[in-house]
């Protein structure tokens, strides 16, 4: 593979829970990396995008960096910023080769919803207010309160044979609820899905009534198909979900970089 | 000096008022159909008031021998003239050039320098009060035809001038007493009631007369084919009442309307007050057919306000 | 056994001082972040001194020799009150400090704006030493004395009650409006010992005719790009702090020095809904920080700050009054009305000039809240961008609203 001055792209995603990191050579994808936001988050993307170029072989490489999420400005090595809502529009318009017209994305502590035209532009966007109610951090917590791996969730919620009806999406007050739900002997598997329908009835207010088809979802949560299930079932509509749907931020970031560099 | 529409209003007044009222004695005559309230008994008038000319037409000029030649000819082509004329201006002939309206401005004028509270402009009333020019409309219509046949004597056949307030008091202007003297001679009784009650009238209320004017009545009549319009964008307004306020007919419906975009009311005298005062950018409009000639601006309102 | 909780009086003095000195702090931040500005020009120093100089009415007594008089909302007739010889003093205040004194005894959603003026009210006795007129607008307002009387047990009722008629299309709302206006005269004439004649009123109509000239020139500087709406605000919102005429004639000696320079023309947005009050720019400094320029807007607190313009030709006393109320009721632009029809498509009409709308939303605050989303529907149609930002006067939701902003950027370039 030959790497011409500038032609490598690399979209690096700050966000609240965890910094993404892809590295593109034209509208090829060779690499995606994450870790877990913490101070100094500079020198984490430093780091991600060292193990980037030295997984892909290419260390002394040539790259333009742009950045975006919450801690975007503090990555001063980035040749510019980009808005979360815009990267994740064209980053995800991009991957589902323009078929994406709603994108539902659930993040560390927000949730967006962004309606996009036939072109890929943003027409509309609706985001959650300061309250991080029914977004990823609202899972870590359930997972935490029921000592359940995060990743096991799925194969969990996917074991469940009946739905428990879950009121809250609030971070802080799910602890009450389940902890009496555990306490009345409410199988985990029960609570997941449980979980997953009370977030996906949040986010489905969020979207409204009226949205277009093909309805995509990102973030982290994405991954997590039991909430996806419960989202199809709240929109009677199917939800597509891209492989490493946490990264279409990042991606877009890379892919506003124009291919001859800025 | 900046040139403002209110400036231009009383210049446009007070030109017209000398050209219409002195006219004839620098040799000026505009003819006999002037659509405003130009006196034919003011002796020296620069052209005539075409009431004189409707009457004239209907009563005594219209038997049956002049139906034919060159009178006919003469009273159509009165008509056409009064129609291109109305047509070009509307009623501007009214806010800003008959004299009559003139000298009612200053009534109004002494009015506010003592400080008296306007009298009769409410709504109520002015609705109330809304017929009555046309139907002196109607009695100049009906009057004089009834001479032509001969139902009512000769001394009928100018009802209107013989109880229009401007005979008696625009011939003042001339300063010629003997002249005014030999003219009042000639009144009939209810002449000087009406006056009197005019004169009150216009001092406690903006342009009374013109509540009642059939001039009024009869150029409304032609609005289809006159080319002045106030138009309004109803999305703009906010509904404050300074056009209300502004206007010396207090024409209430230029502020509430909601959904008309002709808001020229029959009442209404295209002075363009309204749209002087409105601070609405664009909300009232002057048109002369197509063409804007005053469109209301905040910061031409905010101007118009400072002095006490 | 349980006692009673009573501080010892010099620990309950030491906590006010604290208090006050964190509320003085906020302006104090603000004040320097506006004075560093890079786009500073001499002419806003008379502004920015008085907003230093403490918004209070006892400061603008001592600055103007003339006696305050406190209001709240703009349909008290201005030129009413101050042809009775009182200067108007709109009480605001977008202090946080303020705000967050005060969560404990009020409903959550209170309007923050009115939480913070309570807050505010605990470290000045201007309620109780100044006459107090109150229209009964929103919600928040008609209960303010009521919530008062637990924070400040000193506030008295308001001297006197405005009571607004909230259908000002109707015959019957229009003529109890008119109604209040006179009953509001024979208050302040009461209360001044003085009569207001006619010469009076017309000289405050004149008055607040020219300030209301300096506004609108200032107005149009300002949608040509020439006034960041951070200053214009600062400069609105010091208004009541001083005498209309130095005012005026300080707005008159600025416009000149503003630069021609009218900036570029995308991006630029008008700003409806709730008022924005010193010291709380947090939304002003987001939306400039996301390259947006907001060169119109609606608030009550800026462009709306009192209507202005009032046609008074009739020169009787009665008609002057009757004037004020009906320019002050028939034109005014608040949601609180029943009939908001008027303003939705004031709003329209004027947003059409503009690439989009930004509508914000202070959390509770019921009367823009509600109107926000009929408002949304309405502008999209028309094709314009929209955003609205429900937010309070704390700074944690900084970030998120950035993005939103950011992100709405981006959509307005793309127009």
């Amino acid at each position: 593979m030959t790497l011409g001055i500038g032609a490598l792209r690399i979209g690096a995603d700050l966000g609240s829970t965890a910094i993404k990191l892809v590295i593109y050579s034209g509208d090829a994808l060779l690499w995606r990396g994450k870790a877990p936001t913490a101070p100094n988050q500079e020198s984490i993307v430093r780091r991600l995008i060292a193990e980037g170029l030295s997984a892909i072989g290419a260390p002394e490489a040539e790259y333009r960096v742009v950045a975006t999420g919450y801690g975007k400005k503090l990555y001063a090595g980035a040749v510019k910023t980009v808005d979360e809502i815009s990267a994740n529009a064209l980053g995800l318009s991009r991957l589902s080769g323009g078929a994406a017209r709603t994108i539902v994305n659930i993040g560390g502590q927000d949730s967006k919803v962004i309606r996009l035209s036939d072109t890929g532009r943003i027409v509309d966007f609706k985001m959650n207010d300061k309250c991080a109610a029914g977004t990823g951090r609202f899972f870590e917590q359930a997972a935490r309160l029921l000592d359940v791996p995060l990743e096991d969730f799925v194969r969990l919620g996917g074991a469940s044979t009946r739905e428990v009806d879950i009121n809250s999406t609030c971070v802080v007050f799910a602890e009450s609820e389940l902890v009496s739900l555990v306490a009345a002997g409410v199988g985990k598997e029960d609570i997941i899905r449980g979980l997953c329908a009370s977030v996906a009835r949040r986010t489905a207010g969020l979207l409204g009534r009226h949205f277009e088809e093909a309805v995509y979802l990102d973030g982290g949560p994405a991954v997590n198909s039991c909430l996806v299930a419960a989202l199809e079932d709240e929109l009677a509509t199917e939800i597509h979900v891209l492989e490493a749907p946490q990264h279409t931020v990042a991606c877009g970031a890379a892919l506003s970089i124009p291919d001859s560099g800025i | 000096m900046v040139i403002t529409v209110r400036r231009l209003r009383t210049t446009a007044q007070y030109v017209s008022f000398i050209v219409l009222m002195y006219g004839g004695r620098f040799g000026v005559n505009l003819g006999s159909a002037v659509p405003c309230f130009a006196c034919p008994f003011v002796r020296g008038c620069g052209g005539q008031c075409y009431l004189l000319g409707v009457q004239g037409v209907l009563g005594f000029g219209m038997n049956l021998e002049s139906l034919t030649g060159a009178p006919l000819f003469s009273a159509l082509g009165w008509v056409a003239v009064f129609i291109i004329l109305t047509a070009l201006l509307g009623k501007i002939w009214c806010g800003w050039v008959c004299p009559f309206g003139l000298v009612q401005d200053w009534f109004s004028l002494l009015r506010r320098k003592l400080g008296v509270r306007e009298r009769m402009a409410s709504e109520k009333t002015l609705r109330l009060l809304s017929p009555a020019k046309y139907i002196l409309l109607g009695y100049i219509a009906v009057l004089p035809p009834l001479v032509t046949v001969g139902l009512l004597p000769s001394s009928f056949y100018l009802p209107f001038c013989n109880i229009c307030p401007g005979k008696a008091l625009l011939p003042l202007f001339t300063l010629d007493g003997e002249y005014v003297a030999v003219l009042y001679s000639t009144f009939w009784t209810a002449l000087p009631a009406v006056t009197a009650i005019t004169l009150v009238g216009m001092f406690f209320k903006d342009r009374f007369f013109c509540v009642f004017c059939p001039m009024l009545a009869l150029i409304h009549l032609l609005k289809p084919v006159t080319a002045i319009r106030l138009l309004k964008d109803n999305d703009s307004c906010v509904g404050c009442g300074n056009c209300t306020r502004a206007c010396p007919m207090g024409i209430s419906g230029v502020s509430r309307e909601r959904e008309r975009f002709d808001v020229q009311f029959d009442s209404c005298l295209d002075c363009a007050r309204c749209a002087e005062s409105c601070p609405s950018d664009g909300a009232l409009r002057l048109n002369w057919h197509r063409r804007t000639l005053f469109s209301s601006s905040r910061l031409y309102a905010s101007r118009r306000f400072r002095k006490p | 056994m349980t006692t009673q909780n009573t501080p010892a009086p010099d620990r309950v003095a030491d906590r006010k001082r604290r208090n006050a000195a964190r509320i003085a702090g906020e302006v104090e931040r603000e004040l320097q972040s506006l004075r560093g500005r890079e786009d500073r020009l001499a002419g806003y120093d008379y502004f920015l001194d008085l907003l230093a100089g403490g918004i209070h009415p006892g400061a603008v007594e001592r600055r103007t020799g003339m006696p305050a008089l406190n209001l709240l909302c703009i349909q008290a007739p201005l030129e009413l009150i101050h042809a009775a010889g009182f200067l108007p003093f709109k009480i605001f205040s977008g202090s946080h400090a303020a705000d967050a004194l005060n969560a404990g005894g009020l409903p959550a959603l209170t309007c923050p704006l009115l939480r913070s003026v309570q807050g505010l009210l605990q470290f000045e006795d201007s309620l109780a030493r100044r006459p107090w007129v109150l229209p009964t607008t929103c919600d928040w307002i008609v209960k303010l004395p009521e919530m008062l009387r637990s924070t400040c047990p000193d506030a008295k009722m308001p001297d006197h009650w405005l009571e607004l008629p909230h259908l000002k299309e109707t015959d019957a709302g229009r003529e109890h409006w008119r109604d209040e206006v006179f009953r509001l005269k024979k208050f302040l004439e009461n209360a001044s010992g003085r009569r207001i004649g006619r010469k009076d009123l017309a000289r405050s109509i004149a008055t607040y005719s020219r300030a209301w000239e300096a506004l609108s020139r200032l107005e149009a500087r300002r949608q040509a790009g020439a006034i960041p709406f951070v200053w214009f605000l600062a400069l609105a919102n010091t208004f009541f702090l001083d005498a209309p005429e130095r005012w005026t004639a300080s707005v008159d000696a600025l416009i000149p020095t503003l630069p021609d320079n009218a900036g570029r023309k995308e991006g630029r947005i008008f700003f409806a809904g709730s008022p924005v009050y010193f010291p709380n720019f947090k939304l002003p400094r987001l939306i400039e920080e996301a390259g947006i320029a907001v060169t119109g807007d609606d608030l009550c607190s800026s462009g709306r700050i009192f209507p202005g313009g009032v046609s008074a030709d009739a020169a009787s006393e009665h008609e002057l009054v009757a004037a004020l109320a009906q320019r002050y009721h028939q034109g005014c632009l608040c949601p609180v009305f029943a009939d908001n029809d008027r303003r939705v498509h004031n709003i329209l009409a004027v947003a059409g000039n503009f690439s989009g709308v930004l509508f914000h939303v202070l959390k509770g605050c019921h009367p823009y809240d509600l109107e926000s989303h009929s408002l949304e529907n309405a502008l999209k149609r028309q094709g314009l961008k929209f955003i609205r930002l429900e937010t309070d006067y704390t700074a944690e939701d900084s970030r998120n609203l950035l993005t939103r902003l950011e992100a709405f950027r981006q959509t307005l370039g793309e127009a």
